[in-house]
């Protein structure tokens, strides 16, 4: 009885987060003909007219590379810097360690429409309006804080005996953190990549502001900006909203294994 | 030679003094437990010798040559960790070879070293695995292996077993005390477990508040602590302790008096242990509160009724009491302990 309410509740939940995505891949599949029938058809006659037309009249694929662009960028900037803050906070004996860590998570409560005049001034300024730094830097500033806090509290968890064991067998600091630290961090790493790299990807209001040349525009404005004067092209639409989606499935898929195996498994007593 | 020789080894973590001015040698081939409450120092002692902490003051020499200022690796030593500190991700045989190839050894003679340690310490079959495949008594030879490839000059171990649960402890202590013969290796041994240290060691330093209480085999820090400290530290359930004065060659205290003969007049302490209590005599009184049953040992814990002091008795197999019980009580005067000034006082004889 209670494996089959355990059951149900787990595939309404599955249900009600997938269900937007599966109707939108439905969309995305659909020939323009059954597109706009009405009752709409379950089962999509498996068309890809609707993605030739995104990619060929949209200028997607631009898009697509803008948004990798930035995305890996702010990924790979935010997980350095974040993971060269974050083993000192973890490590070091320091006062004022909590301190900092509030004042870092305080950086992030700003609303972003607070700090948006602030920002586009700065960029202004740098001229980096419409470049992918000027989007780069807000975001890494942006998710720092997360990416800071996720690595700390992660970096705490590994027995610092691990390092001293290694400088005992004879490492010295950067072979330490080479060969000891990073590969038994890296589920941590991992975890915060995925993290900062989903917001960069789908980040819009500052994407929007500081973006205004199609060149350099990135996926979420490249897409809101699909609907014409007198139409919306929601077939198009379905095919870029797919499209956008995979490469974030992938890299969750991917690197979920390395995520779930246990951080530390088996280096202490577990 | 001696293997390993602190002198004046001082640390100080801002304000706290960790260690004050530790003075030890320890000889080739010795097994030195260091023991003591939590926050001792014992364990930054050992961090300091292992080269894992810089020192504040004095200095530490092994095998001759003083080691202040170099690496932990160049200081031709091995270290157990209280977490085992295994390599999560590399197998054992990974892990085994790691300290090895460090140091840029030879394959072969890596592998056959690995060989050699895996085979004293029966883990062949597990060298492909992973460390959170193993049981806590396998990491923990997997970790002693580890120590063990690099022939080191010092083995230090701090707390290896504290991680493991009772019976599996035991165990691994009489199979380290089996490798310490084999190997005749020196070792320096952190834990806070009286029966660990009385069993695996043949030197004993009892630490307390960064200081060396004592240095003794085990039957001298047992028979003959040298403090008030050791003496209540050592030993389970705990010595009982009585203050009084000695005057004209007797000791008087808790309404009794035993004739005694030491070079000492004034405040004194006596402390006797539960084994040297007996029941019946005129040293003390009280009424029985708990007993508990080891099964090889009972004790008898007992409340005086006007002074609420408490002691601790040992009951011989022929004796028998029941709670609530009011029995006598009365020392075995060869064996009792006195201290004055925080120091042993030699009884010269017994009357």
């Amino acid at each position: 009885m209670r494996r089959v309410v355990f059951t149900i509740v787990i595939v309404a939940v599955v249900l009600f987060s997938i269900g937007p995505f599966m109707w939108i891949l439905n969309t995305s599949l659909k020939s323009p003909q059954t597109i706009a029938e009405r009752p709409p058809t379950i089962i999509p006659d498996l068309q890809t007219e609707f993605f030739a037309a995104a990619v060929d009249e949209h200028n997607f694929m631009r898009y697509v590379g803008n948004s990798a662009i930035v995305a890996g960028l702010t990924t790979l900037l935010a997980v350095l810097v974040g993971t060269l803050a974050a083993y000192p906070l973890a490590r070091l004996r320091m006062p004022w360690r909590r301190g900092i860590l509030s004042l870092v998570l305080a950086a992030s409560m700003f609303p972003q429409i607070a700090i948006v005049g602030g920002v586009y001034r700065l960029l202004l300024k740098l001229g980096l309006l419409n470049t992918h730094p000027g989007l780069v830097l807000p975001y890494t500033a942006l998710t720092l804080p997360l990416a800071i806090w996720i690595l700390t509290s992660f970096f705490k968890e590994i027995p610092s005996d691990l390092e001293d064991s290694a400088r005992v067998d004879g490492c010295g600091p950067l072979a330490t953190m080479w060969r000891i630290f990073v590969p038994v961090a890296a589920p941590a790493v991992f975890t915060t990549a995925i993290l900062v790299f989903i917001y960069a990807w789908n980040e819009f209001f500052f994407a929007l502001l500081i973006m205004t040349d199609p060149a350099v525009q990135t996926l979420p404005v490249g897409i809101a900006k699909f609907p014409g004067e007198y139409m919306v092209p929601w077939g198009e639409l379905a095919a870029a909203a797919v499209i956008a989606t995979i490469p974030l499935v992938v890299l969750v898929l991917v690197l979920q294994r390395r995520i779930i195996s246990g951080l530390t498994a088996g280096a202490v007593k577990g | 030679m001696s293997t390993l020789e602190l002198r004046g080894l001082t640390k100080r973590f801002g304000e706290i003094e960790a260690l004050n001015a530790i003075d030890l040698t320890v000889d080739q081939g010795d097994f030195c437990v260091l023991l003591g409450p939590s926050g001792c120092g014992k364990s930054t002692a050992l961090r300091c010798i292992a080269g894992l902490e810089t020192i504040t003051d004095g200095d530490v020499i092994i095998n001759g040559d003083r080691v202040n200022e170099k690496t932990p690796k160049e200081r031709g030593i091995a270290m157990v960790f209280q977490t085992y500190a295994l390599y999560p991700h590399m197998t054992v045989r990974e892990n085994l070879a790691f300290p090895l190839k460090m140091s840029k050894m030879p394959k072969d003679e890596m592998e056959k070293r690995v060989r050699d340690a895996a085979s004293l310490l029966r883990i062949e079959p597990m060298l492909e695995r992973r460390p959170r495949e193993l049981s806590g008594g396998q990491r923990q030879r997997v970790a002693i292996g580890r120590a063990i490839v690099r022939e080191p000059t010092l083995f230090l171990f701090d707390e290896p077993l504290s991680n493991l649960d009772a019976k599996l402890r035991n165990d691994m202590r009489l199979e380290i005390a089996a490798l310490h013969r084999r190997l005749e290796a020196t070792v320096i041994y952190v834990t806070h477990d009286q029966v660990e240290a009385m069993t695996l060691g043949k030197t004993i330093v009892v630490m307390n508040d960064g200081r060396i209480e004592q240095v003794g085999t085990p039957d001298e820090v047992y028979q003959r602590p040298a403090t008030p400290f050791v003496a209540g530290f050592v030993g389970m359930p705990a010595m009982n302790f009585i203050t009084g004065e000695i005057r004209n060659d007797a000791f008087e205290g808790n309404g009794f008096e035993i004739p005694v003969s030491v070079d000492h007049e004034g405040e004194t302490l006596l402390g006797v242990r539960p084994e040297d209590i007996n029941l019946g005599g005129d040293h003390g009184e009280g009424e029985v509160e708990i007993i508990e049953n080891l099964g090889a040992d009972r004790y008898a814990y007992l409340k005086e009724t006007d002074t609420r002091k408490r002691w601790a008795v040992r009951l011989n197999a022929d004796e028998s009491v029941d709670v609530g019980q009011a029995v006598n009580l009365s020392f075995n005067v060869e064996r009792l302990h006195l201290y004055a000034d925080n120091r042993r006082l030699d009884v010269t004889s017994s009357s």
